[in-house]
């Protein structure tokens, strides 16, 4: 049976999207004239995997491009070409080809192939003219091809040369994985001089080969003014597939080098019973290597590598282990032992996978609520002993859940990364000088959540560059600094998360804002309005009010979106201006999707849950406290002011216990900045309850966000304060 | 009836004379999306009485998996006393069985001069 390929095409397509991210992020960090050499590996070695992956799966196109990329990376890191401003475009744009190339390909989308075609031209052109004086390199000599790879020409000569002992143990299903062992080789080759023993004592007999798994494993000398970083560069894309160790051992010239060598001896003892039966199976892999690995590659070419070979990757014995009983004879490494499996501690892991993982503590949580319900109605001497474990079981239970949502949280710097790029692309297209600073990259979220808040994201860090930050004469005019600034910013704040967007520009402009609403009667001439409500008005779908439509932000459809967007994943946007010096734009967002602290409460037979993040306090009002305004329903004063009362049984149309405001409870929420008090029978208790979406069922109900199952088995509806509040202003009105 | 009686005796004939040059040609392209077709083909040879020779000059492309499936088949035919003969050696594939440290494994001609 044929394998099909197509099940590994997601791996590498998320592999290909975060290697065009760094080398993104590569190509912004290249100095222009004097890039670092070891900058430019990683870039090539990016054009490399991706040209090898694209080919392993059929995407021709995709191969030929990164081909014609990856040959004038080539030109730039042998030094036979410049890195110049236009090369730096061009190669940007080669990014945005490939990422669109790819989302085509993913999306089972035609590509572009007319924008492929021009940056491939540009390539060539650029390529074919690199002998023309301006593009000629004259800091760096230029070496020969040949040369550069016995040399490693892009090593940097801080160090000296160095020897690197590396084992690479390929699982079975590397190949199947889009890795090609003798593409690393091949990139490993022209770091340094390379020599390489094969492993060939699991290869099985040709009649019980599987001709796509990978039998085969390797130990490799590299020596050559290496950075370690550069090696495992090498080997990123097959992370997970292998195991791997790097050693550096210093040069043979060192004299020392014998008495510095360190083995934890665990390894030690677990490697002596691998040595014994020693076998050499390709004996003519000669090699004038050091004496280390002559010994080390025999005991890995034992027939016990074999049998581990054959096992289950998870089951493999830590690579170190094999050499054990030649330890004494063995030059010493100088750095820790370095497992690709282990080495970042981290491991890719399907999103579904995780998604059922957190779907079963769901479950859980449920199966804890109705224990615990089901433990308040016992009695007896065994009841105490019971809630005491329900007590434990609640708080194991709450630690495996941070337990999964931490397996499901991914920095923000992943939605960060990409504005580095899009700032210099604006600022150039603008004409403005924008800095752009970020803080708080390292902050957490959920993954859905963090995926969904890139968009909203952009479009607030456009908005900043083209509406907000002056050009820089203006700037200069007003005694600012001609540079303006744009600060990204993300913090965990209570149990959500705030990310704001920050420009030092003119700020928002509240009478053009005000005169644009009035005159799209959004406002009534008379209407008086605090600067909050000015500021809101940018929210109300189509308005903007940007001199002219530009292809960057000024469609009218951009804050409303922004607003929806982030309200979708149960957030709230709020802004902040000062004229002359700046906004700022705050999205605040729950940290997952998936659980909610919520506050339930009664409601005639009803149960509802209050999410607790937005309840400010519970109170009872006083009979007489409450005031009904004409066109605002009731409202009753709460801490100097009024607060509108939204009675959920009559936005539900609920039979209610109590009617009278005296006899039930108010709850103050918040959402969207405005406050209102939920007329409630009663307060039942605070839980964690698992959001199950109504939306695939049911449609969307405003006011709603999903439904829970109660301990008891019954179900909950979720509140959505914003979509309540706005319900309850719709109704007023009508 | 009788003519077709014949016919596979001829046949046989005519394999048992030719069953001493088995002359296997590698495609141009040898990657993964190839492996299984070429491990299908090889396998049909490997205890093969007969000779074998490969004739990989017009690959232009070879992958791990390709070059590791030519070498188990080398590998068994020469455990049987039935060695594999090279007729032609593209590039790629040298190049592919030097980095992957299999040169002598492959017995490729290369090699071969090498030990002569």
């Amino acid at each position: 049976m044929a394998l099909d390929l197509t099940q590994f095409h997601a791996a590498f397509f998320d592999e290909s999207f975060e290697a065009l991210d760094s080398m993104e992020a590569a190509l912004l960090q290249l100095d222009i004239g004097a890039p670092d050499p070891e900058l430019i590996n990683t870039i090539f070695r990016v054009a490399h995997s991706i040209k090898g992956g694209s080919a392993t799966f059929g995407f021709t196109e995709i191969a030929s491009f990164t081909h014609s990329l990856e040959t004038l990376l080539d030109e730039l890191r042998g030094g036979r070409m410049q890195v110049t401003q236009p090369i730096s475009d061009l190669l940007l744009k080669s990014v945005d080809v490939m990422r669109a190339m790819l989302r085509a390909v993913q999306a089972k989308q035609p590509i572009d192939m007319q924008r492929v075609a021009d940056v491939q031209f540009d390539i060539e052109l650029a390529i074919a003219q690199k002998g023309a004086p301006e593009v000629a390199a004259p800091a760096a000599p230029a070496a020969p091809p040949q040369a550069e790879s016995a040399a490693g020409a892009a090593a940097p000569a801080s160090r000296g040369p160095r020897q690197w002992q590396i084992r690479f143990r390929p699982f079975r299903e590397l190949f199947a994985r889009g890795n090609d062992p003798l593409r690393m080789l091949s990139e490993l080759e022209t770091l340094g001089r390379m020599s390489v023993r094969v492993d060939a004592s699991a290869l099985p007999s040709f009649a019980a080969l599987d001709p796509e798994g990978c039998y085969l494993a390797w130990d490799i000398e590299l020596e050559g003014d290496i950075e370690e970083q550069a090696i495992h560069d090498v080997f990123d894309w097959a992370e997970g597939d292998c195991e791997l160790e790097i050693r550096c051992v210093p040069s043979r010239e060192t004299p020392a080098a014998e008495s510095t060598v360190e083995q934890p001896a665990g390894q030690h003892e677990d490697g002596a019973e691998t040595a014994e039966s020693s076998e050499v199976t390709n004996g003519a892999a000669a090699s004038e290597g050091s004496p280390v690995s002559e010994h080390a590659v025999d005991v890995l070419l034992s027939a016990s590598d074999q049998d581990k070979a054959s096992a289950a990757p998870a089951e493999r014995a830590p690579p170190a282990a094999a050499a054990a009983e030649h330890a004494e004879h063995a030059p010493k490494a100088d750095t820790p032992t370095i497992s690709a499996v282990g080495d970042s501690g981290s491991i890719r892991v399907a999103v579904e996978k995780i998604d059922e993982l957190m779907n079963t503590v769901g479950e859980l949580v449920i199966t804890q609520a109705m224990l615990s319900q089901l433990g308040r109605s016992l009695e007896g001497p065994m009841a105490e002993r019971f809630r005491a474990g329900l007590a434990q079981l609640e708080r194991n239970m709450r630690e495996l859940q941070d337990s999964v949502m931490r397996v499901r949280m991914l920095p923000i710097s992943f939605v960060f990364s990409r504005f580095p790029r899009m700032v210099r692309d604006l600022a150039q297209k603008l004409g403005k000088q924008v800095e752009l600073r970020v803080t708080g990259e390292h902050t957490e979220l959920d993954k859905t959540v963090l995926e969904k808040i890139g968009d909203p994201l952009v479009h607030l860090v456009r908005n900043s560059i083209d509406h907000g930050l002056e050009k820089p004469e203006v700037r200069v005019a007003a005694g600012k600094p001609p540079v303006g600034t744009v600060h990204l910013d993300a913090c965990h704040r209570g149990g959500c998360i705030a990310v704001e967007v920050r420009d030092d520009g003119a700020g928002l402009d509240k009478e053009r804002i005000l005169a644009k609403a009035r005159s799209r009667g959004l406002v009534g001439p008379n209407d008086v309005l605090t600067d909050e409500q000015i500021y809101e008005l940018i929210f109300l779908p189509g308005f903007s009010t940007a001199e002219q439509a530009t292809d960057v932000s000024g469609r009218g459809v951009g804050m409303d979106v922004v607003r929806r967007n982030v309200k979708e994943l149960g957030g709230t946007i709020d802004v902040r201006s000062e004229p002359g010096k700046g906004a700022c734009f705050t999205i605040t967002l729950p940290l997952t999707l998936a659980i909610v602290d919520g506050q339930t409460v009664s409601v005639g037979s009803e149960t509802y849950i209050v999410p607790l993040v937005s309840i400010i306090e519970s109170l009872q009002v006083k009979p007489g406290s409450v005031n009904s305004v004409a066109g605002c329903g009731e409202v009753f004063s709460f801490r100097g002011e009024y607060v509108p009362i939204i009675r959920l049984y009559e936005l539900f149309g609920v039979e209610p216990r109590a009617r009278e405001l005296h006899e039930g409870l108010i709850v103050i929420v918040e959402g969207e900045g405005r406050r209102v008090g939920l007329f409630v029978d009663d307060l039942l208790g605070q839980q964690q309850v698992v959001i199950k979406s109504l939306d695939a069922n049911f449609g969307r109900v405003e006011g709603i966000s999903g439904a829970t199952i109660l301990g008891d088995g019954s179900v909950a509806l979720i509140l959505d304060l914003p979509g309540i509040i706005r319900r309850a202003a719709t109704r007023a009105a009508a | 009836m009788s003519r077709s009686r014949r016919a596979p005796v001829a046949t046989k004939k005519r394999r048992t004379s030719a069953s001493r040059a088995q002359t296997f040609v590698l495609g141009a392209e040898c990657t993964l999306a190839d492996a299984r077709k070429l491990y299908t083909r090889l396998k049909k040879l490997v205890t093969s009485r007969a000779p074998v020779r490969i004739d990989a000059g017009k690959v232009r492309r070879i992958d791990t998996a390709n070059v590791q499936i030519l070498t188990a088949f080398v590998r068994d035919r020469r455990a049987a006393g039935r060695p594999v003969e090279w007729l032609a050696a593209a590039a790629p594939v040298t190049d592919a069985a030097r980095l992957l440290g299999l040169e002598a494994m492959l017995e490729l001609p290369t090699a071969q001069e090498a030990r002569s």
